[in-house]
This record gives C-alpha cells, structure tokens and sequence, in this order.
C-alpha cells in the first residue's frame, strides 16, 4: 500500500474546473515530482491534498485512511506537510519563531528541541540568523527556511510547492541537495516544480500536468528521454 | 426519521422566538388587526415563528421524502411552541418584570394562551405548533414556484389587512376593474399588432381607452357608479376621456416593456384591484381576505410568464421602437406621481413625502458609494448643512440681519434691518454650494483612505457636525439645542400671471411637488452622471483603486467630484427638509439617519436608482406605516441589514450589467460591427 | 501581533536630507500646512489660557489640571481596554467590528443584574469583594457570549466578502444588539448601587466613627471614596477609584501581552494574523484562533464595561456608541493591530480629550468634536498611526 493514493480527484475554484481527475501514487520513501506549466493543476493538487481547496469529487488515502474531507489543520497532525509556493514564512516572527511555529501541533519539548537542533544542523544559515526576523532574509534563506519549518513538524510526506520558484541557479542547486538530503534521512517527498530537469534528476517517479490533467506518468529517468517531455519541458528543440 | 440538524435548528428558532416573547412584542401586536375580527398581527407574527421554523427543519431532510418533511417540520415547529409554552410558565412562576421590563405591560401569557387558561392555552398553541409544522413539511412538497406564490399572496394580503384604515378609501372597485380592462385591452391589441410600430400600437390604444372612456363617461355622468369612485365619477366626460386613453396608451407600451416596468405596472394591478375589493367589503372580512389572497396569487402567477413574454418582446424590438415604448411608460409614470397625492390622501402623501427626502439623500449617497465605492457614513451632515442654510437664509439671524444678533434688535426694526432674509428660492442652490464645498472639504483628508477608515472618518465628521450644531457654543449662529425656528414655506409666486397663482407649500399635499421635482432631478443627473466619462472614472475607482489610478484616473478629482455631487444633492434634500417642517432641530441629524440611508441604498441595490428608490420604500415607508412597530423599527432595521448582507448582499434591485450588446446594437448597418 | 519593532511606516522623510529640505517638503503639502497652523493655533490658545492672559479669567489651576489628568487617565483606560478588542479583531480579520462597542455595553449591562442581585441579597455589604468579582465575571461572561455568537452568525460566514459587506453586517448587528437590549430590558436607565468597598483600615485611617469612645476606621472606600490629600502643598481632592481603574486595565492589558507574545495561542493568533492560509499549513485551527481572538478582546472590553459603570453609575443601551468611537479612534492613533499602540492611544485619548476642554477654554460639550478632530489630525500627519500600523499583507 502507497503512502499516498490520490484516486481522481476534481477540484472546483467557483465555476472554473481547476482538477479534472488526477490520480497520483507517492511510495514511502519516494520522491516523486509534478511538473508541468502554469496554470497545470500543481499546486491546485497539493491544496486539495492538504485540504486547503478539498475536491469536489474523488478521493485522497494516506496509508490507506480516507483524508479527502479531513480539515485542513487536522491533516497536518496526521503528517502532511507542505512547504507553500512563494515559500510563505512569517515576515514579522523571528527565525526561530518560525520553526517554532512548524511544530505546533506537538506538545513534546524535548523532541522539538532536538528538531530544531538538527534542522540548524541540516541548515547552517538559519542557525547564523535565528534572531532575525524571517522577512529580512534572502530568498534563498526563506526557502530554506521554509523547508526547516516543515521538518519541525516531523512530516511523513513533504509536499514542496516550487522550491526553486525566483532563486538563482546555484542556490537552487543548494536547495535541490538539502531536499535530497533529506529524502536520503527518511523523509516522503512530493515535489512540484516548474524546474522540469532538476525536478526529474533527483525524483524517482514523475507525473506531467497539463490543464488539469495527467497526460504522462513514469519512472522519473524515463520521463527525462521522452520525447515529448524533452520538447515542452526540458527547452529541447 | 429524526434529523440531527431538526433539534439543533428547532433550537435556534425556539431561543430567537423566546427572546422576541420577552420583548413584550406579542402584547404589542396585539392590537393590530390583519383580517378584521379574527387574526390580529400578534397571530400572524406567532405563525411565521412556527411556519419558519417547521420550513427551516423540513427543508433540511427534503431528500427523505414527504414523511420524514412531514415529521421534522412538526418537530420544529413544536420546539418552538415548548419554548414559549416554557416561558409562559415561568412567567406565571417568577416575577420577570424586574429584568424583561416590557412584560409589565405587555405580558405574554394572555396573547399565546388565546384567551384561555393557562394549562388549555398551551395544549392549544403546541396542537397550532404541530400543526404549523405539518402545514410547513407539506408546503415543502409542492413544486418551488407553487410555493412561492402562496407565501408572497398571503404576506402581501397581510400586508393589505395591516394598512386597511389608510388605503381603503384609494379607489373603488369599478374604478379598479376599469382600470384592469382598459390596460388590459391596450395589451392585448398590443400584442396581436406587434408587428406595427410602437407609435401605432400606443395609438391604437389611446384611442380605444378614449373610446371606453367617452363610455365610462357617459355612464358615470348619468350617476351610474355611484360616489366615492375617484376615476369614475371626476367631473366631466374630458377627463375620462383623457385619463382613460393614457391607461390605454400605457397598456400597450406595457406590453413591450422591460421586466422592471413590466412587473411595476402588474403590482399596481394587483394592489388597485386588492383595495378595490378593500373599499367594497368595507373591511378586511373573510371574503375581502379571499379575494384579495386570490387576486395575488393570480397576479404572481402571471407575472414571471407575462414578465418574460414582454421583455423578450421588447429584447426584439429595434431601438428606436423601444425608446418610444420606454419613455412613454416613464411619462405615465410621472403622470400617476403627479395625481396621487389627490387619490392616496394626507396621511399616505405626508409619508411619500418622507420616504422622497430619503431618496434624494440616496440618490446622493449612491454616487459616493455606489459609483465610486466610497464609504462614506456621516452623510447626515451635508443634509444638516443644507438644512442650516436655508435656515439661516430664510430668517433673521446673524448672517441676514448684517452680523446683529436677532435678539438685540427690536422686533419693529427687524424687517428693515435684516435686508439679508432670502426666499427659498434664493437659499437652496446656496445650501446645495455649501454642501457640495462641505463635501469637497471632506473629501481633502480622506483622499488616501480606504474602506473602514473611509466610514469611520466620515462618521465622525458628521458627528462633528451635529455637535457643533447643538452646541452652546456656537448657539448664535446655529441655534443651539433648539435649532432654528419660524422657516418660511416656499412660496410659488406665480401672480404676475394671475393673481390667483400664488402658492404656498406649507402641507404634506404642496410639498411633495417640490419633492418629486427634486427626485426627478437629481435621478436625471445621476442617471446621466453615470453614463459618462466621469460615471465610468467613479465605476473604476470601486472596482480597484490602483489599477484605475494605473490607467490613467485622476483619483483625486473624480472622488472630490464624486464627494461634491453627493453632498449637493443631500443639500437639497436638507434644503427641502427646512421648509417643511419650517424649522431645524439639531437632534433630526443622528448618525441614525446617515445609516439609514446608507442602509436603504445597500438593500435596494448599490448602484442602482430603482434600487434607491424601493429600499427607501421599504425602510423609511413601511415603518411609518406600521405604526405599532415603530418601537421594533430599529430592531427590525439592524437584523435586516444583517440578514440581505447574509443572504443577498448585491441588493433588490441590483444595477444593471452594461452589455456589450448594447453598443453594438447601436451601430447603424453601414459601419459595420466594431 | 506586533512587536514594537515593527515595519516602519510609511512616511516620507529618509536619513541624509537636511533639516531645511524636510521643512520645505512639508511646506509643500498643503494640507500639511493646515494641519500645521491648527496645532499652532491650538498651542497658543492654550499658553494663553495658562497664563490667563485671556480676557475671561483668571488663570487655571494646577489643582484642576491634575484632578482632570487622574480622571483622563481612567477614562483613558477604559477605551484602551475597548480599543484592543478593536485592535485584535482589525488585526485577523482587517475588519472593523463595529459592534464591539455592544460588547462593552453588555459587560456594563449583564453586570448590573449581578450587582443588583447582590445587593438585594446583601452580598454586596457582607463580602463586598466576592460581589464585586462576581459582577465583574458576569460582565466578561456576558461580553464574551455576545462576541462569540456575532462571530459564529454574523462575521464567519462572510469572511471573504469585499470589504463593505461585513462593515454592514457589523453596523446591523451594532444596531440589532442595541435593540435587543433595549427592547428585553427596557429603556429606564439602570443604575449602579453604591458601592463601598472598604480596604485596609490599619493603613489608611478614613471613614472613621467614634463608637462608644473608641475610635473605628474602615478604610479607604475604594468604589465611593472622595478624599481631600495634601500633595505638595497643593490641595487635591482624589476618588480611589480612578486608581483602581487605571491599575486594573494596565493589570489586564499586561495579561493580554504575555499572552500574546509568550502563549502558544498569542504565537497562533499572530500568525494567523499575518498569513492565514500558511498558518492553516501548520496546522492551526484557524476558526478556533478567531474565535480566541474575539474572547479574548471581548473579556477586555466586557471588564471595561463593569468599571466604567462603577464610576459612572449609569447603564443603558446606547452607552456604549460614544466610548466605542473614541476606543476605536484610540486604535487609530496608536497604529491599528499594534497591541501596545492600542493602550497608549487609548491613555492618551483619554487624557487629552478631559485636558483639552480645559486648556482651552471650551465646554465640555465639545470634548467629543476635540476627539473627532484628533482622529482626523491624526490621518493628515500620520495615518499609520504613532507606533506604525501593523497589518498582513492582504490588506484590501
């Protein structure tokens, strides 16, 4: 059983058909990346599963237990964790207020302590600027940011939304190994990305979106030959 | 069987129903007959609790079929009879009136027991509670529009049965039916010639109205309807003729109409043939209850078919056809304003008059926050500036008695040394430049704010206002506490014509031309207002700020504008309001009143002139007409805000969306589509 | 919400422009100029009136200044206390609740059927103390369940209406609840018992009685108290009451601080203030958060209510409009969603607006047009307020 089962969900923003049957498979242990151009469905997907946007229609499993009507901030206690496009931290709370507010759903001081400790550990940066209030940060610093305050709440699948979304490639390389870092520890990830190519090198499965839809589905190494693939999303000619 | 939601919703509307009982509100209504001799308003309030409630828990299950409706809806309504059942019981236990004051002289238990003892009474109203709610359940099981139309006859019958004293001596019964057959008629030749023009359909009809009325005419002058009948019995055959031939006219413009006149002209129907039947029985009896929930139920009925038939007719006419159709339709309209006063008597016209004043003000308060988005909340004071200003124009005081106080000087020396003393005539555009100054002085300082801080703002500079206004310190100029006195009337001074022509408008009757003139006006310019490159500027604005800022929009001239139009036309209102009551009190300018009428242009329809116009019907006319109910007026009014912003927030009537259509219609074949 | 190192607001003025340049800069903003000479005009009136070079009279007395400052100080506090429920509610849901001001009034309200009951039982004069605490629970109590159910009926299901719709509702339910409490209770005002409540007979020698040649002392009358004090050579007549206001809001507005910087629901609160949809990603009830808010704002407010009836001994439908505006305004000037500028304005409303009638030798009619006045003062110099606004990104 998948950790995560998305069985044809349909998703409504008022009149407009934003999902139009997606069906996604996550195995624990997996990265396994959405991509696709504006206007896709990616993000839309991510919502739905963490309740944000619930589906009109269709279903949503975590580990076989039925989330698709479960609100949002109950589906956080159960391990689902998403790190929002635009990377949204808390302009006006401190660093560490930040993280601090990752894990606030649990109650175990030690065990957060210990978070935090390894979160500062993961990412050196945010140690340097823990007093600093999150809006005077880089972007690269907020997205890492964004990542440490998801891990304090001990996720079983990480949904990122865009973590490459307005930084400089190198930083988006920094940011890409931390992810990868991560997934090595344990950690589920669900990945969407505009950034097809590094998206598929370091993901196991893929799926491509496209107005809603799934057109492609598979092994992320095979997705990164396809033909089609390597036109509308790698810049190939 | 049992809904969950069924307790939890009968709950609700069992605390609501308790809370109005200990308000003291059934003893009140009490009074107040809606079918002459048998239902009194408190029955009729007491109905509607229990019908709502069976309506609100039914509706709930209606997927479960008719039995389980059945069942939840007389739950409902039960819970809430218990409830009341329950307070009657401790009323009777405990002393309340400590804390629920009203109950002492309005208790409660004497209304719901029906007369009877207490241990019967509440049997008897938990059998009506059950009752209610099967009656509501089965509602529920019949086809929506079905529905609604028994609901709409029978709150509109109600409302008959309310007025009775007022109306029923409007019109007679034949003067009703005549009416009916000739407008009828005028439709239906409309519609079989509808491949004329307008201009020969509307004469067809003029003429056949003529025609019946020479006939009426003739009938009427040989004494053959009787007195009492306002139309049928005017001196005369011309006037016949004449009067009969417009309803004709108006029957066939009617006929290709757009769905607003359209259902206006059928609500006139309906309510001339309900207060002719009134005026027949002579008092709301069973039969007059009958026929009248008949009459509307009919009416109802008829109305979205016809409405729809018209409209389409008057969607397919070419343009120039429909304006003939239209502007026709608005000239009787003005002629029936004209000539009401004279059918609907002092007592109706005196709140006419009100509920007009009101609407100048909302035709006013609509540019600001209906065009432009703008909300403003201390209105009153520009209503309180033009008030003032005529005030202090039009009688002696320190600005026209050349900077002398009034008290100083000797009453005989008054006249020859207050040369300043202006006529109305003189005062009023001056009131409408203050205000329009006052609104642009406003304007200034509020220019960068938006939404909450706009209203707080606005709200205290009209609080400025009236405090200044009241205050000691300023009492040589305004009056003080107790404002100014001794306004003159207008005086229409036409006597250099004929010496007969000079006319005081001093009574509810004189006034309410010069109200429905300044109504026509300011309507005009603000319909026109709105229609142009400025209109479009203020549509911007509420739409968002920046982007219109970003397309080019002056902001700072179109919301100064925007605040001065708005202002002006308060002005004239407050200009209006002095004379007629010809004088000014300080405490007529509450924050009150700012909200009302930013009230009444929400839930008529922001943006919209008719929209203004039914919500200052619906919450300036209606209360002065239920009179028991002016303690409850405020209540009513803060829960109704709450409610249509709730449930409708874009008002009754909300405006018209500008089609694209349009402008393409109006491009002639030669040029081609844009 | 805010830590006093917030954003900086918006105004004009950056580092390295000269003296000269700034005062030609504000020079060119006319309505600045205006605003200007108002505060001129205002400062002379008042040195003028000081040193009774004024044709009326003689000049005011410090006595008369300070007993005027002591009762601003109180008033001051009751609408800081009001003003933060505006404040706390602005910040999470940019809204103004303009009923807020029915909340006060139903604290106030609700607390008068509690002290009555005390009195008419006796409570009031057997443990004065006990009454006063239950009368004053009553009142939050009361406030609280108002502020709740205009929450759950008026305000949640309209949360992303534009702007003007939720103004209108909150104006209806202003209204409606006014009603409804003048229509349940009756318009005859309602009047606060006198209370005394006596403390510490050892320390303050007062209120003494010679009973059979010893002498007893109760104390010092807190509720009722008016003592004539020798203060630096100057006589003053002082009501303790006033004190116990002040220190009993500044008490409470330090509760709320620690609870909103320190508590795991203040943190929650914040959050949801700044990002609502982020802060439902890390799983927070956002409901529940602003259901919190509006509890907390309206035990405050509801507190409010039963102390300024306790001075002011009158209670009635309609007393809360007044206090409500002047509250909000208070909100205002000290940075809307600022926690601290919410108190300080408040403090400062009060304190000016009791001085200002004074200083410049107007009645106190017109106290409430130098509040208004201020408010708009306020908007053409400053209008983030004296503290900076501290508001989410999502301002309409």
């Amino acid at each position: 059983m998948s950790l995560l089962e998305v069985h044809d969900i349909h998703t409504f923003y008022g009149k407009i058909h934003a999902l139009k049957g997606i069906s996604i498979k996550v195995e624990q242990g997996q990265i396994v990346t959405l991509i696709g151009s504006n206007g896709a469905g990616k993000s839309t997907t991510l919502n739905t599963i963490c309740g944000i946007t619930p589906a009109a229609e269709g279903k949503i499993l975590l580990d076989g237990q039925d989330i698709t009507r479960v609100p949002a901030h109950q589906i956080v206690t159960r391990g689902v964790i998403q790190s929002p496009e635009g990377r949204k931290i808390f302009m006006r709370l401190t660093v560490r207020e930040n993280l601090e507010m990752g894990a606030f759903t649990r109650n175990d001081k030690a065990e957060i302590a210990r978070d935090m400790d390894f979160v500062f550990t993961r990412l050196p940066r945010l140690k340097e600027r823990i007093w600093q209030l999150g809006g005077t940060l880089s972007g690269g610093e907020q997205q890492m940011l964004a990542i440490g305050r998801a891990l304090m709440a001990r996720p079983r699948i990480l949904l990122l939304d865009e973590p490459s979304m307005g930084l400089a490639p190198l930083l988006v390389e920094e940011i890409f190994n931390i992810i990868k870092g991560i997934n090595e520890q344990g950690v589920t990830i669900l990945l969407v990305e505009q950034n097809a190519l590094m998206a598929l090198e370091i993901a196991n499965q893929g799926y491509v979106l496209q107005s809603g839809e799934v057109k492609l589905a598979d092994d992320a190494d095979k997705l990164l030959d396809n033909d089609e693939v390597r036109k509308l999303y790698l810049g190939e000619v | 069987m049992i809904a969950s939601s069924t307790f939890r919703q009968g709950s609700y509307a069992a605390a609501v129903a308790i809370l109005l009982a200990l308000t003291g509100v059934f003893g009140k209504l009490d009074e107040r007959q809606v079918v002459t001799g048998a239902i009194t308003l408190s029955m009729v309030l007491l109905a509607i609790m229990l019908c709502g409630a069976g309506l609100m828990t039914a509706s709930r299950v209606k997927e479960r079929g008719i039995v389980a409706m059945l069942f939840n809806g007389i739950l409902g309504s039960l819970i809430v009879g218990a409830g009341l059942a329950l307070v009657m019981l401790v009323e009777n236990a405990i002393d309340l009136t400590f804390v629920f004051a009203e109950l002492k002289t309005d208790p409660i238990t004497p209304v719901l027991t029906f007369g009877q003892t207490l241990s019967s009474g509440i049997i008897l109203l938990l059998v009506l509670s059950a009752l209610a709610g099967a009656i509501s359940g089965a509602l529920l099981s019949i086809p929506s529009e079905a529905r609604q139309i028994i609901l709409l006859s029978l709150a509109l019958t109600a409302s008959v049965g309310l007025l009775e004293a007022q109306i029923k001596s409007i019109n007679t019964l034949p003067d009703a039916l005549a009416v009916v057959g000739v407008l009828g008629t005028g439709y239906l030749v409309a519609i079989n010639q509808m491949q004329r023009s307008s201009l020969v359909r509307l004469g067809l009809g003029l003429g056949i109205g003529a025609i019946v009325g020479i006939v009426l005419g003739l009938i009427a002058n040989g004494g053959g309807f009787g007195t009492g009948s306002r139309l049928l019995s005017a001196p005369g055959i011309l006037s016949q003729v004449i009067v009969f031939a417009l309803i004709g006219g108006m029957g066939s413009a009617v006929a290709a109409t757009q769905r607003n006149i359209h259902n206006g002209t059928l609500f006139v129907v309906g309510f001339l043939l309900s207060i002719g039947v009134l005026n027949w029985q002579n008092s709301m009896n069973w039969i007059a209850t009958l026929l009248i929930l008949i009459v509307f139920a009919t009416l109802f009925w008829l109305m979205p078919r016809l409405t729809a038939e018209a409209s389409s007719r008057f969607e397919t006419q070419p343009r120039p056809e429909r304006q003939v159709n239209q502007r026709f339709s608005l000239l009787i309209v003005l002629l029936v304003m004209l000539v009401a006063p004279l059918f609907l008597g002092q007592y109706i016209t005196s709140i006419f008059d009100l509920v007009g004043l009101y609407i100048i003000m909302g035709i006013g308060l609509n540019i600001a926050v209906g065009y432009t988005g703008l909300l403003v909340l201390g209105f009153v004071a520009f209503f309180a500036l033009g008030a003032y200003t005529v005030g202090t124009l039009t009688t002696p005081s320190l600005l026209t008695c050349g900077g002398i106080l009034p008290a100083d000087i000797a009453r005989a020396d008054i006249p020859t040394i207050c040369t300043g003393v202006m006529t109305f005539w003189q005062a009023w555009p001056i009131a409408v430049i203050v205000s329009m100054l006052a609104g642009v002085v406003l304007g200034i300082p509020v220019l960068r704010l938006r939404g909450d801080y706009l209203a707080i703002v606005t709200l205290g500079f009209g609080e400025i206002i009236r405090l200044i206004t009241l205050s000691g310190d300023f009492k040589p100029i305004f009056g003080g506490a107790q404002g100014i006195g001794n306004i003159p009337v207008p005086v229409v001074d036409l006597t250099f014509l004929n010496p007969a022509w000079r006319f005081e408008l001093g009574s509810a009757f004189n006034i309410y031309y010069l109200i429905l003139f300044g109504i026509v006006i300011t309507a005009f310019v603000a319909y026109r207002l709105g229609s142009t490159r400025l209109g479009r500027a203020w549509r911007a604005i509420r739409a968002d700020e920046d982007v219109a800022r970003a397309m080019g929009i002056n902001l700072t001239r179109a919301k100064l504008l925007s605040f001065a139009v708005g202002a002006g036309f308060a002005g004239l209102g407050g200009a209006i309001f002095g004379s007629w009551l010809q004088g000014i009190f300080p405490n007529s300018f509450t924050v009150l009143v700012s909200i009302n009428v930013l009230a009444l242009i929400i839930i008529g329809g922001l943006g919209s002139i008719p929209g203004v116009m039914l919500g200052a019907v619906i919450l300036v006319g209606l209360p002065e007409i239920l009179r028991e109910l002016q303690d409850y007026r405020l209540l009513a009014f803060g829960v109704l805000l709450v409610v249509v912003m709730l449930a409708r927030p874009e008002g009754l009537i909300p405006p018209p969306v500008r089609r694209l259509s349009e402008q393409v219609d109006s491009a002639t074949p030669q040029q081609g589509k844009a | 919400m805010a830590s006093t190192a917030s954003q900086p607001a918006t105004t004009s003025g950056g580092d390295g422009v000269s003296l000269a340049q700034r005062i030609i800069k504000l020079l060119r903003n006319p309505l600045q100029v205006a605003g200007l000479v108002i505060v001129i005009f205002l400062v002379w009136t008042i040195i003028q009136n000081l040193t009774g070079l004024a044709a009326a009279g003689r000049p005011l007395s410090v006595e008369r200044i300070i007993r005027v400052i002591i009762f601003g100080l109180a008033q001051g506090s009751i609408y800081a206390l009001i003003a933060l429920g505006y404040t706390l509610v602005y910040g999470i849901l940019s809204m103004i609740n303009f009923a807020h001001s029915e909340v006060f009034m139903s604290g106030a309200y609700i607390g008068f059927f509690a002290i009555h009951w005390a009195e008419q039982s006796g409570l009031l004069y057997s443990n004065t103390a006990l009454a006063l605490l239950i009368t004053v629970t009553v009142g939050m109590a009361a406030a609280v369940t108002i502020a709740v159910l205009l929450e759950r009926i008026a305000y949640r299901p309209l949360r992303g209406a534009p702007r003007l719709v939720p103004l209108i509702t909150a104006i209806g339910a202003s209204i409606a609840l006014q009603q409804i409490f003048l229509r349940l209770f009756g318009s005859a005002t309602r009047v606060y018992p006198e209370v005394n409540f006596y403390v510490l007979p050892q320390l303050f020698r007062l209120e003494c009685e010679t009973i059979d040649g010893a002498e007893i002392c109760k104390g010092m009358d807190l509720i009722n108290g008016r003592y004539d004090v020798q203060l630096l050579g100057m006589e003053l007549q002082l009501r303790p009451i006033f004190f116990v206001v002040f220190f009993l809001a500044v008490l409470m507005m330090a509760i709320l601080w620690y609870i909103v910087r320190r508590t795991k629901i203040g943190k929650a609160m914040r959050a949801v203030a700044e990002d609502r949809k982020t802060a439902s990603l890390m799983g927070i009830n956002v409901d529940r958060v602003i259901v919190s808010t509006f509890i907390l704002g309206a035990a405050l407010a509801g507190a409010a209510g039963v102390l300024f009836a306790l001075y002011n001994t009158q209670v009635s439908p309609f007393m809360g409009f007044t206090p409500g505006i002047k509250a909000f305004t208070a909100a205002v000037i000290g940075g809307i969603g600022n926690i601290p500028g919410a108190m300080f304005g408040g403090l400062f409303l009060g304190v000016t607006e009791s001085l200002a009638p004074t200083l410049l030798g107007m009645s106190s009619q017109l106290e409430d047009v130098i509040v208004f006045g201020l408010l708009i003062l306020v908007l053409i110099f400053r209008p983030t307020g004296i503290f900076g606004e501290v508001l989410s990104e999502k301002k309409a």
